[in-house]
């Protein structure tokens, strides 16, 4: 693609031929064109015209030639007249249509812009079923059903925090108990429980006292009683 | 009422329009039609309306107030178009000005091969191919979405449009040269 966007950018035979003829300052006529052919035959020359377009540069140059011929040999003139002047009437067309693509291009880069109503990207909305024997005392009904079913969930919540909250406090508890006392047992620090999650609670503080190295834990058997020392 | 009834399905359709639709769809006369866009036309196009109407090819269709362009390309986040390269708008202006004209006539005045312009042009949406049915060839004019971005009603609102269309030079240029092959 980067040779065609070159390629679109590449000014045709009859800018160059507008240019150099307005870079001498002269009116669009026979004899300013005469004047400029050594200067466009440079270009084609010099410059790399695409070879798509060389033909239409050909075409401008032979008519240049021609032209510049009839000034040399003015005898001929007549019959090459028709021609001549041709080409000095479609570049002073072309010269107006060049003036007017610069307002043109004022209006294409200025602000002023409208746009049309843009046809919004909605997801398409179905209409859905229309239901009819819902009543208001249903919708309750529904609504009471589901909160009722959030129930556990709200349970389950309270009493993970719950616990997380005494495992920290017991074993700030059984810490105060042991450093009053240096050995004690476990049945001593679970009697105040009411329930079995409470005995739960007071063991995995005791585990963690172990962990931290605050306390030491002996058992001679299972099920039997657990002494707690304290670690000095 | 019918004026109204117009006004409505332009509003709605936000499209552009064709005349001949209009007329075929509402059952009436070219007259009316044209009354009734006149009439619109009138009420709409002024600097304190937000909705203008815009005339273009046959064709009519409600866009916003060019002048509110700058705010309302922010609001709705539209970027401008980058610049176009000077064979492009001289391509445009021959097509704007001579519009509906065939690519032969194009070359004719530009003195070069247009193919890639005019598809670069087409693929940009600043002008549209049509197939001119009595002339049986391809013809190019400017699309609406091109006199959005240069912010005129329609083309006539072009400087020196009328002398540009009527011109009896380039009229004989494009007539007169048959031979030239591009």
């Amino acid at each position: 693609m980067g040779f065609e966007v070159r390629l679109e950018k590449f000014d045709g035979p009859l800018h160059v031929l507008l240019e150099l003829i307005q870079a001498q300052e002269l009116p669009i006529t026979e004899i300013s064109l005469a004047q400029v052919t050594q200067g466009y035959l440079r270009y084609i020359e010099t410059q790399e015209v695409p070879p798509s377009e060389l033909a239409d540069f050909l075409i401008v140059a032979t008519k240049l030639l021609l032209i510049k011929s009839q000034a040399i040999l003015p005898v001929e003139q007549e019959v090459f007249e028709d021609d001549s002047s041709k080409l000095a009437l479609q570049l002073r067309l072309y010269k107006e249509f060049v003036d007017a693509s610069k307002i043109l291009e004022d209006l294409f880069m200025n602000n002023h812009t409208s746009f049309e109503r843009s046809q919004a990207d909605l997801v398409k909305v179905y209409p859905g079923e229309i239901v009819t024997n819902v009543t208001s005392s249903l919708l309750q009904e529904a609504f009471t059903g589901l909160l009722k079913r959030l129930e556990p969930f709200f349970k389950l919540q309270t009493a993970a925090l719950d616990r997380v909250v005494s495992v920290k406090e017991r074993l700030q508890e059984i810490h105060q108990a042991i450093l009053a006392r240096a050995n004690m047992t476990f049945a001593q620090i679970a009697s105040g429980g009411k329930s079995k999650v409470d005995i739960v609670v007071s063991f995995l503080a005791l585990l963690e006292l172990v962990k931290q190295r605050i306390v030491s834990v002996v058992q001679g058997n299972a099920f039997e009683e657990i002494e707690i020392k304290r670690v000095d | 009422m019918i004026t109204t009834t117009i006004e409505a399905v332009l509003f709605a359709a936000a499209k552009p329009i064709k005349l001949i639709d209009l007329r075929k769809h509402l059952n009436l006369s070219q007259e009316v039609v044209r009354e009734a866009i006149d009439d619109i036309t009138a009420r709409f196009n002024k600097e304190t309306s937000g909705i203008h109407l815009m005339e273009h090819n046959e064709t009519v269709q409600m866009v916003t107030n060019p002048l509110t362009g700058e705010d309302v390309s922010k609001f709705l986040k539209k970027e401008a178009s980058g610049p176009l390269t000077r064979p492009s708008l001289e391509t445009l202006t021959i097509i704007a000005y001579r519009g509906p004209i065939t690519k032969p006539e194009i070359e004719l005045i530009r003195g070069v091969n247009c193919s890639l312009i005019l598809r670069n042009l087409l693929m940009r949406g600043f002008i549209i191919e049509e197939q001119d049915k009595t002339r049986l060839q391809l013809v190019y004019t400017v699309s609406h979405e091109f006199l959005q971005a240069i912010g005129l009603h329609g083309l006539s609102e072009l400087p020196e449009y009328e002398t540009f269309r009527t011109n009896e030079k380039i009229n004989e240029l494009l007539n007169q040269e048959p031979d030239v092959e591009v």
